[in-house]
């Protein structure tokens, strides 16, 4: 995918977001954007890892910043306890009107993951994230308990029953995704 | 064009993120430096892009950029 068409989904899935009333924080961009290229298979190319909060991509982190440069994105700084916000900017109107398709195409599933996660909190996001990093790196046959003991062992903070919880929510957006993805094929 | 050898071309832009980290205050406080800091939250993104060309060219592609500026700018169409 070209640098241009990544960018309008990038500013759609923002645009998304802040309309549903996210605070558009980088953790809240980078698990969303996680979720959309990894459950709802749009090919953005970032390659995630598991970090230290959760699946983590250091070129989409390059990408924002270089959107920035651009005034694609504007830095919108927050009183406490908020974080900054990554917010369209001024040069985003341009690109989202050249792109008309490529947002089209890819609108379900934005909604979709804008619709499940923006709005939850970076840690229930670092959960949910981290399980269902687990749950394909791991293989999906694994049951319930067995991803639960494992994400809590990567990461202790996260508790036994958090971790089962969030493996529970995981396999049944999993299944919410993939009807989404065999509609709109 | 002009030919591969005779034009160099430089181009980055930053990478990394957003210089955000808590500082704790003299009162104890514990806030983002992004709110305390005026200098942090305005240091621009760098972001560089040069075109170099054979000086004895220059002329030739100043006169073809004055020419194809606009061309060269627009967004592509979407396919």
């Amino acid at each position: 995918m070209d640098s241009l068409k990544r960018a309008a989904i990038i500013l759609e899935l923002v645009e998304n977001m802040k309309e549903q009333g996210s605070w558009c924080g980088e953790t809240h961009i980078q698990k969303c954007g996680y979720f959309l290229q990894e459950m709802m298979e749009v090919p953005m190319g970032f390659d995630f890892i598991l970090y230290k909060h959760g699946p983590f991509s250091f070129d989409l982190r390059d990408e924002l910043t270089a959107m920035r440069a651009d005034n694609l994105l504007e830095l919108h700084v927050r009183p406490y306890p908020y974080g900054p916000s990554l917010l369209p900017g001024a040069a985003a109107e341009i690109i989202m009107k050249s792109y008309p398709k490529t947002r089209a195409k890819y609108k379900r599933h934005i909604d979709f993951v804008v619709k499940t996660f923006a709005l939850k909190g970076v840690a229930e996001l670092e959960r949910l994230a981290t399980a269902f990093y687990v749950t394909r790196e791991q293989g999906e046959k694994q049951n319930v308990e067995w991803r639960a003991k494992y994400i809590h062992n990567l990461k202790p903070h996260v508790s036994l029953e958090e971790a089962r919880l969030a493996v529970e929510k995981i396999d049944s957006l999993r299944f919410e995704a993939e009807e989404l993805l065999k509609a709109v094929c | 064009m002009f030919g591969e050898d005779s034009v160099r071309g430089d181009f980055y832009k930053e990478k990394g993120g957003i210089p955000d980290f808590p500082v704790k205050t003299k009162d104890g406080r514990i806030v983002s430096s992004l709110v305390i800091s005026d200098t942090l939250r305005n240091i621009p993104v760098v972001a560089v892009d040069y075109v170099f060309i054979q000086e004895d060219l220059l002329k030739a592609a100043k006169e073809w950029l004055e020419k194809n500026r606009e061309e060269i700018i627009r967004p592509g169409k979407e396919e």
